[in-house]
């Protein structure tokens, strides 16, 4: 048997070698082999005379000229003379606007940011272990993937210490087995984000509009507070990339006050990471013909078209006095900035917009510890955040429609209630046996955790203890459920894309916000997940990932290659990712 | 995105370090890409039907090819690889579309949206009328198509090859060797199919004759 395999290997090795022999001479060993081998096999001497044969096959095309439309030329003139007039950016990136944020605003160029400050996640946890990297196994052939473009926006601190926004638009990725591949680098359009002081934040979240950032934000301080602040357009310069360079976090510096940079330049490339590569994506996702947009700037996500960011202070009334209950306070600072809530400590990891955009939701207790956590809802029509729940034992899981999914130990037993947003008033119904679930947006699926939970050491949340996370109709017992893990994570995200077809899962194992992400394609006729072949399985991450149609956007602490920011994409059978250099402070928007 | 790719590819693979563009003349790039389309415009869109198999989608990706080229007009140093530099721009484009449409990759080319079985004697019509060897190349990889039409038809050095192709040299070779191989073994089956065919139609026709 063994002496077959070798011969069919030699036969494998002469077509290879035969193959070669057309483009290249072999070496003199490799000839004298091949010789020999035609010699003796007579189906191989055929097979390396028909390379040549199939070479005069080829050239034959040659004689059967392929004549473009007459008209070619006038199209392809017509498409610069439009591109030309559209004016072709020389300058800086995002010289125009940054757009996305900003172009998809209903409230015509008032973009708001609402930021929850808390306790500090980003900064001394250990470094999780070594296991990603693009660079797996060496593929021969590493060729950057396109992929519908979309945009990556994060949230991060820049060199002179203020928190700002970058976007970019990126639509190339690498296999995931590729080493070398070089997908184009976007450039940053930056934003900053005034008036904050700098320092890690836990989740960044976009409204459904797209007209507002809330940034989970926790500090060492213990000074905690809920902002809404308007973003700026983009800084002149801008930024190339992401600046790798963190600056020592404590450096609370807000953005506006103008204090020269603590950290890197934001202009410094990264080794490896052209600077001259920019952002450009089709304006419309499927079409090959349309024009890209022009290569420096940004492209709005849905193909609207731009419109200039312009800093308009909220409605807000300036006179109004911080007081120490927790949150509800207006105040805004001169340069716009509201605080919408104070003297609380975010609890947990999940907070949202409903699906209209117009409420967020997040949990929350004092921060001298009075209380334990209760569900806070934001109407973002309005200035302040109100507490729905007043047990302080309630924590937020997520929305199911128009309803809060509340969380709550009832007898020992997690419980799961839907709660009218407005009021708090439950539903009617028991609620589920369910553990912070995670509701898909037509609310049929959820992951959640079905077992035992256990007061934490501060008494201020549970951890669960013993049971599964699932995933699987919702409510429970309404139809077929699979097993995500049988073992009990702390904390977790769960994010479904907008269309139902993936759903992500961020777990971690303490109350850290470095964990492992997994990513689920959902089967549009089953409605099941496999399970044994995730499109990406426990991935390091950090908290806070965006998820949409074909894309998943998240963060990495530093691994040895310093922090990333990773882009991982899949479109019918193709998939792939890359990473965009970052640092220790950075945020997915989402 | 492919001008930035490009630019990757172009400083990769042909050398050409990049100066720090201080402007871009829009009229210089135009004059340029219309000196280049006139040259090209039939070997690039040749190279994107091959690719495509599509005369008229051929027709929108090499007006978008030379846009493209346009709009990169700043990345390319040096003008002798300006044709180089374009069939890069071209293979990106074709690559991007193939991707796109990878769905709908193994629908058979010739008598496509068939609700009933194709006759053998209709099945051996088709494979006559589209040639062996285009169907054979229809059916292996894109990139080793590409490697394969690039260097055989289009005439690109290894080094062109190469940077066309965005890998690097030894990665080209193999590719091509590759391709080679496999184009060996599709022309064979194709052959093989051919003759299947044309045996199931005498065999039909014995059958009906009998009757």
């Amino acid at each position: 048997m063994s002496r077959m395999i070798g011969r069919r290997d030699d036969h494998d090795r002469a077509r290879e070698l035969a193959a070669r022999q057309v483009d290249e001479p072999l070496e003199p060993g490799e000839a004298r082999w091949l010789d020999g081998h035609l010699a003796a096999c007579e189906a191989c001497a055929a097979e390396a005379a028909a390379f040549e044969a199939d070479r005069l096959l080829l050239g034959g095309l040659r004689n059967a000229p392929l004549v473009p439309p007459r008209d070619l030329w006038a199209r392809t003139a017509a498409a610069i003379d439009a591109e030309r007039g559209a004016g072709r950016p020389t300058g800086s990136p995002g010289r125009r606007s940054w757009i996305p944020l900003a172009s998809l605003a209903p409230l015509a160029g008032l973009t708001v940011v609402a930021v929850l400050v808390g306790s500090t996640l980003l900064t001394g946890s250990p470094a999780a272990p070594s296991t990603a990297g693009v660079a797996g196994s060496p593929a021969p052939f590493p060729t950057a993937i396109a992929m519908r473009p979309g945009q990556v926006a994060v949230v991060t601190r820049g060199a002179d210490g203020g928190l700002q926004v970058l976007t970019a638009g990126v639509d190339e990725v690498c296999p995931l087995v590729a080493e070398g591949c070089a997908a184009a680098a976007p450039s940053f359009a930056t934003s900053p984000l005034t008036g904050l002081a700098a320092g890690g934040s836990m989740d960044a979240i976009i409204s459904p509009s797209r007209d507002r950032i809330v940034v989970v934000q926790r500090n060492t301080s213990g000074s905690d507070g809920v902002y809404v602040v308007p973003v700026r357009p983009p800084t002149g310069g801008g930024a190339a990339t992401i600046p790798t360079s963190s600056p020592e976090p404590g450096g609370t510096t807000p953005a506006s006050s103008g204090t020269p940079p603590v950290g890197g330049s934001p202009t410094t490339t990264p080794a490896g990471s052209p600077a001259s590569a920019s952002p450009s994506a089709a304006a419309t996702p499927d079409s090959t013909t349309s024009p890209e947009a022009p290569t420096d700037e940004p492209t709005p996500v849905d193909g609207t078209s731009p419109t200039p960011a312009v800093s308009v202070p909220p409605e807000a009334t300036p006179e109004t006095t911080p007081t120490p209950a927790p949150t509800v306070d207006v105040t805004p600072a001169p340069d716009g900035t509201i605080e919408i809530a104070k003297d609380v400590v975010v609890v947990g990891s999940i907070a949202d917009y409903d699906a209209s955009g117009g409420l967020f939701a997040f949990t929350a207790r004092p921060a001298d510890g009075s209380a334990g956590p209760d569900v806070y809802v934001w109407d973002t029509t309005e200035t302040q955040a109100h507490r729905v729940t007043g047990d302080h034992r309630s924590l937020f899981a997520g929305w199911d429609g128009r309803d809060l999914l509340v969380s709550r130990v009832e007898h020992g037993q997690p419980r799961t209630v839907a709660v009218n947003a407005r009021t708090g008033e439950p539903r009617a119904g028991a609620g589920e046996a369910a553990w912070l679930p995670g509701v898909s947006p037509d609310g049929s699926q959820a992951v959640w955790w079905e077992g035992d939970v256990e007061p934490d050491t501060d008494g201020t949340t549970w951890t669960p203890t013993k049971g599964r996370l699932l995933i699987g109709s919702w409510p429970p017992g309404s139809g077929e459920v699979q097993v995500l893990s049988r073992r009990a994570p702390a904390v977790w995200q769960v994010r479904w894309a907008p269309d139902g077809s993936a759903v992500a899962v961020w777990t971690a194992d303490d109350q850290g916000e470095r964990g492992a992400l997994s990513l689920y394609a959902i089967d549009p006729d089953s409605g099941r997940i496999n399970l044994s072949k995730p499109l990406l399985r426990d991935e390091p991450a950090l908290a806070g990932f965006s998820l949409d149609g074909g894309r998943l956007v998240y963060a990495s602490a530093d691994q040895g290659d310093g922090h990333g920011v990773w882009v991982f994409a899949w479109e019918g059978d193709s998939s792939g990712r890359v990473r965009l250099p970052g640092n220790a402070e950075i945020t997915v928007l989402r | 995105m492919v001008a930035d790719s490009l630019d990757l590819n172009e400083r990769r693979a042909l050398g050409a370090p990049r100066a720090v563009s201080a402007g871009w003349d829009r009229d210089e790039a135009y004059r340029f890409v219309e000196d280049l389309f006139a040259r090209h415009q039939s070997e690039i869109y040749a190279y994107l039907v091959r690719m495509l198999r599509d005369p008229e989608l051929a027709a929108d990706l090499t007006q978008d090819a030379f846009v493209k080229a346009y709009r990169a007009y700043d990345s390319l140093q040096k003008p002798e690889n300006a044709r180089a530099w374009l069939y890069q721009i071209a293979h990106r484009v074709a690559l991007d579309n193939l991707r796109r449409r990878r769905i709908v990759r193994f629908v058979p080319l010739a008598g496509e949206a068939r609700t009933t079985a194709p006759s053998a004697e209709h099945l051996a019509m088709d494979l006559r009328l589209s040639g062996d060897l285009e169907r054979a190349l229809a059916r292996i990889p894109e990139r080793q198509r590409a490697a394969l039409l690039l260097a055989e038809l289009h005439d690109l050095t290894g080094v062109e090859l190469a940077a066309a192709l965005g890998v690097s040299h030894v990665a080209a070779r193999a590719l091509l060797t590759r391709a080679r191989v496999s184009l060996r073994r599709a022309l064979a089956e194709e052959r093989q199919s051919i003759a299947d065919a044309e045996a199931a139609r005498d065999e039909a026709r014995r059958e009906a004759g009998r009757s």
